[in-house]
């Protein structure tokens, strides 16, 4: 089994590139809906809940524009595209983050009306791919009943899955069972692992944010496929849906918290024997390295084993278990809150402890995965772009050995108080007779006149606060030259440079957040 | 069916392209041609990456050569590459004759090949060595053919490029075959040899006899063979402004900047880091780090420090250091193969590896074939910097190659392209520094650790031998470890 970071791992989705996320992107022939005609289509005799379920699952219009991390003063085009959501209550509609992310319009249609209502989005949360949006239209809710959350479906167990997936404008229906249940990657961040649960009902792109029934309740979301696969689909599980639905009960959304460990599987008797471990005890997981600035880092150590999550026995590879089923352990720490406590038992040294960890929110700049609904951070200085190294960013097309440097930097490297929080890129060089000769590309930043910037905002102010003329930047890597930024020619450049590129802004630089 | 058609379409296609650009050799060149070029045999053989303890499968390679000197026949480095025997054909002959590698400098490019057949000895004769060509001089290029017939190309040289390891010549050429050591002619005599062919641009490059001539004398010269000087120091372009400001270049001087120096290698205690070197060995150098050779026009520098000259020699520079002009000298120091904290890749050679409770240990080298796994990454880094890093206390970096699945490395199948930090709590610095960990067990146990984020490995030391038997029974695996100095 991989090493595993609590629930979140970094550089997960490069293992899950396959399964993909299912937005239905919209053709332009397609924006046009054909109106509803006549009254509720057809009710099996044998579902009929179907006909006033129609109402409460609706079709999500999106047009959404990301951003350009390569050009970041700039957008690309605005995309459209469809999902599926479902009324939940309190004029709140259910559906996946990746329905609503970067959303610059969006509308909601019901499956008995003609007419498509303006919408926006309350919370989103984009860890585990789910949102909430509303409609202020009040005309919208008439007759809406809300869908219960239901609880976990068992194994083989029958589900329907309701939407508006490809193929048509009108909801449809697929049945199947439950195929599978277990922790999995979320691909919309590429960094969160949650329960998931698979059936083979068909769930296909347009189905996203739709809900999976059962007995007339809500036992899942769709949300991801998996390509080259058949019959098979995945649904976000009705505790990861609780999860959210709690956590924006104080009208903010926090996410998941984080444990943060990086670990390994305790199969080898030989190893447990070395750690102390008596003969008859089972089970157990290895503590590898605590995660800088996450919840267990201070309270663990190497080589601890962690025996026992909230009085809840690990096994060896790292599964607890839930009734019938063993499921990551990431699980048990799933269901808490940021704040929350969990407890661990540990074996250190051949003694047995509890310890008790405070769940905390993930550093916003050590978080692995993508992030969405934020403009991407920059500076231009004359002829140099610089950015923040984030995952967003590798997705823009950057290197595999700038991922792979990320990944080994953090995993390895990185110790609290002593590793920079955030790396600095000199991502390009604009085209200027100032920047003549200067190639750079992904060079990553070193220190700044002898000083390593802790992250971008440190780095943007090392520059702003600088009173040289001439500041040096060093970068990492054997042989890659300085770059002296000559800080009166680039003042005299600078405006130039802007108007040529059609810059507007000439920074994005968020305020540091307090640790 | 259609195999065999297709078969006969490749046959009759392969006829067609027989180069139809090759004349005959020149009358009165030709005995003394008959006498010099060789075509040689290679049975090339190399262990497995994946199980070093096994040999690979055994291939054949052709090439070419030219006797230059007695017994001695001069070819490129790569046609004897991983060599187990090594046969000469000569001139309108089908027979082999055995012959053996005497010599080979793969940074050079070139090889020797010696002979004491008695056939050999008196049909071979060496072709002189010429003069050095320069731009627009035409000359042949001869080879064996088909049927080892010998075949004359022409040539014309335009343009030189050079580099540390020696100065190459760019011709224009009709012969398109691959170049594998074909001999350049001028007047009869030898001035170069040809390296590679790019068919259809009608180009070829050669290996200027200044760089055979030096490859030669060293290993003709009494004494050890001195080689190349290895690298010594970076240096960075100085065409940019804002690096110029920064060295503090005037506007009419020009240079390169040397950025960091290797402990212990050439330059080292006598250039420092930010000094500009503005001329070496009597040439002026520019921004780009070039210089304007006599004959053959504007030359990378590095052919100064490395591609014109032997380790040991002593050259002149002139520097810039904080703003004064200064005339220093050094010695250009060689660096011996042991000297690389990651060495070049296997050749025939036996590797070096253990096999360790399943763990094939292995010396990470050039031309280790590493995954993008998470420890991959680290040995990735080791190897970058293997020109930079001096060897210091770690001379070399022992990994884990794979793991030989048993019921006594259950759970360890993670540790996989992992740079071994310590086994047993002392650091292994080489692979000798692996057995002599091993005689000092933590406890009841040997312990690996490692330097990426991976669990230890626990073997008992009590077992450990049984466990090596039975992984060795089990995997066919012919011999545990071959360290140098062990039997072979």
């Amino acid at each position: 089994m991989p090493n595993r970071l609590f629930a979140r791992r970094p550089g997960a989705w490069l293992g899950a590139a396959l399964a993909a996320a299912l937005l239905l992107p919209i053709l332009p022939a397609w924006a046009e809906d054909e109106p509803a005609k006549g009254g509720p289509a057809v009710a099996a005799d044998n579902e009929p809940d179907l006909v006033k379920l129609r109402a409460s699952v609706v079709k999500v219009f999106t047009v959404s524009q990301s951003e350009n991390y390569r050009r970041p003063w700039q957008r690309p085009r605005p995309q459209g595209s469809s999902g599926s959501a479902f009324f939940i209550g309190d004029r709140m509609l259910m559906t996946n983050a990746h329905v609503i992310s970067d959303a610059k319009n969006l509308q909601v249609k019901r499956a008995d009306r003609v007419k498509r209502y303006e919408a926006r989005v309350l919370f989103a949360g984009h860890d585990c791919d789910l949102a909430v949006i509303t409609v202020d239209d009040d005309a919208f809710w008439e007759g809406m009943r809300p869908l219960e959350i239901a609880d976990r479906p068992a194994m083989r167990s029958k589900v329907m899955t309701i939407g508006y997936p490809t193929g048509g404008q009108k909801l449809s229906v697929t049945e199947g069972v439950v195929s599978r249940i277990e922790v999995n990657t979320y691909v919309h961040s590429g960094a969160d692992d949650h329960l998931t649960i698979q059936t083979d009902a068909a769930i296909n792109p347009g189905n996203s944010g739709g809900p999976v029934l059962q007995n007339g309740k809500v036992c899942g979301v769709a949300f991801q496929g998996r390509m080259f696969a058949q019959n098979l689909g995945y649904m976000i599980a009705p505790s990861v849906i609780q999860h959210f639905i709690t956590d924006i009960k104080d009208d903010v959304y926090h996410g998941y918290a984080e444990l943060g460990i990086y670990m390994a599987n305790l199969r080898n008797q030989t190893l447990r024997k070395f750690l102390g471990m008596p003969k008859d005890q089972e089970g157990g997981m290895l503590v590898l390295k605590p995660v800088p600035y996450a919840s267990a880092s201070g309270k663990l150590q190497r080589n601890d084993v962690i025996l026992k999550i909230d009085g809840v026995k690990i096994e060896s590879d790292g599964t607890v278990k839930i009734g019938d089923e063993f499921l990551d352990f990431a699980f048990v720490v799933e269901g808490k809150q940021i704040g929350e406590t969990v407890t661990l038992t540990v074996l250190r040294k051949g003694k047995i402890f509890d310890v008790e960890v405070t769940l905390k929110e993930w550093s916003a700049r050590m978080k692995p995965g993508r992030v969405y609904d934020e403009r991407p951070e920059y500076m231009v200085l004359g002829g140099f772009l610089f950015v923040p190294l984030t995952e967003n960013y590798i997705g823009w097309g950057s290197s595999n050995d700038l991922s792979y440097y990320m990944q080994s930097y953090y995993r390895t490297v990185a110790e609290e108080g002593k590793t920079r929080e955030q790396l600095v890129l000199l991502s390009r060089v604009l085209p200027d007779a100032s920047t003549r000769y200067i190639r750079y590309s992904d060079a990553i930043v070193d220190n700044v006149d002898g000083v390593q910037p802790n992250d971008f905002a440190h780095f943007v102010k090392l520059i702003d606060e600088s009173k040289k003329d001439l500041i040096k930047v060093e970068f990492e890597g054997v042989n890659t030259a300085p770059l002296i930024l000559d800080m009166k020619k680039i003042r005299a450049v600078h405006p130039e440079i802007l108007k040529k590129n059609e810059i507007a802004e000439d920074r994005y630089v968020r305020a540091k957040e307090s640790k | 069916m259609h195999r065999t058609v297709l078969r006969a379409a490749l046959v009759a296609a392969c006829f067609l392209l027989v180069p139809a650009a090759g004349h005959a050799a020149d009358d009165d060149l030709a005995p003394k041609l008959r006498g010099a070029l060789v075509r040689l045999r290679v049975t090339g053989q190399s262990y497995e990456t994946s199980a070093p303890w096994k040999l690979g499968r055994a291939y054949t390679r052709a090439g070419r050569g030219v006797v230059v000197g007695k017994g001695q026949i001069l070819c490129k480095s790569n046609v004897v590459a991983n060599q187990r025997m090594i046969e000469v054909e000569l001139a309108n002959s089908a027979r082999r004759y055995p012959a053996k590698l005497l010599h080979v400098d793969r940074k050079v490019g070139l090889a020797i090949v010696g002979f004491d057949d008695k056939h050999l000895v008196e049909t071979l004769k060496p072709l002189p060595l010429g003069e050095p060509v320069k731009l627009d001089d035409e000359f042949d290029i001869y080879q064996l053919g088909r049927d080892n017939i010998p075949e004359r190309y022409d040539a014309r040289v335009i343009r030189a490029s050079a580099s540390s390891s020696g100065l190459d010549l760019l011709l224009k050429t009709t012969c398109s075959d691959s170049g594998d050591g074909q001999v350049a002619l001028k007047d009869g005599k030898v001035v170069g040899l040809l390296t590679s062919t790019y068919g259809s641009r009608q180009q070829g490059t050669i290996l200027s006899i200044e760089s055979l001539r030096q490859y030669l004398e060293d290993f003709n010269a009494e004494g050890p063979y001195l080689g190349k000087p290895g690298p010594g120091f970076w240096t960075q372009q100085l065409l940019r402004q804002d690096l110029r400001t920064y060295f503090g270049l005037a506007e009419n001087q020009h240079g390169i900047a040397v950025t960091r120096i290797v402990p212990g290698r050439t330059g080292h205690g006598v250039l420092e880091e930010g000094d500009v070197l503005l001329g070496l060995d009597g040439f002026d150098i520019d921004d780009e780090g070039k210089f304007v050779h006599d004959v053959h026009g504007r030359l990378s520098s590095s052919y100064l420090l490395g591609g014109r000259r032997k380790a040991g020699e002593i050259v002149k520079a002139k520097i810039l250091r904080k703003g004064v002009e200064t005339d220093v000298e050094f010695e250009l120091k060689g660096q011996k193969p042991d000297e690389k904290r990651v060495p070049e890749g296997w050749g025939a050679e036996r590797p070096q590896f253990m096999v360790v409770g399943g763990m094939v240990l292995l010396e990470l080298t050039s031309s280790s074939s590493i995954s993008r796994s998470a420890g991959g990454v680290l040995l990735r880094r080791f190897r970058e910097r293997a020109n930079w890093d001096p060897p210091g206390k770690r001379r070399r970096v022992i990994y884990v190659d794979r793991l030989l699945q048993d019921k006594a490395n259950k759970g360890f199948e993670d540790v996989y392209h992992q740079p071994i930090k310590t086994i047993n709590g002392i650091e292994i610095l080489d692979f000798k520094s692996v057995p002599k960990a091993l005689e000092t067990p933590e406890g009841a146990y040997h312990v690996f650790r490692f330097d990426g984020l991976t669990t230890d490995v626990v073997i008992p030391a009590d077992e450990l031998d049984a466990i090596n038997k039975r992984i060795a029974e089990k995997y066919k695996v012919t011999r545990l470890r071959y360290l140098r100095g062990d039997e072979d």
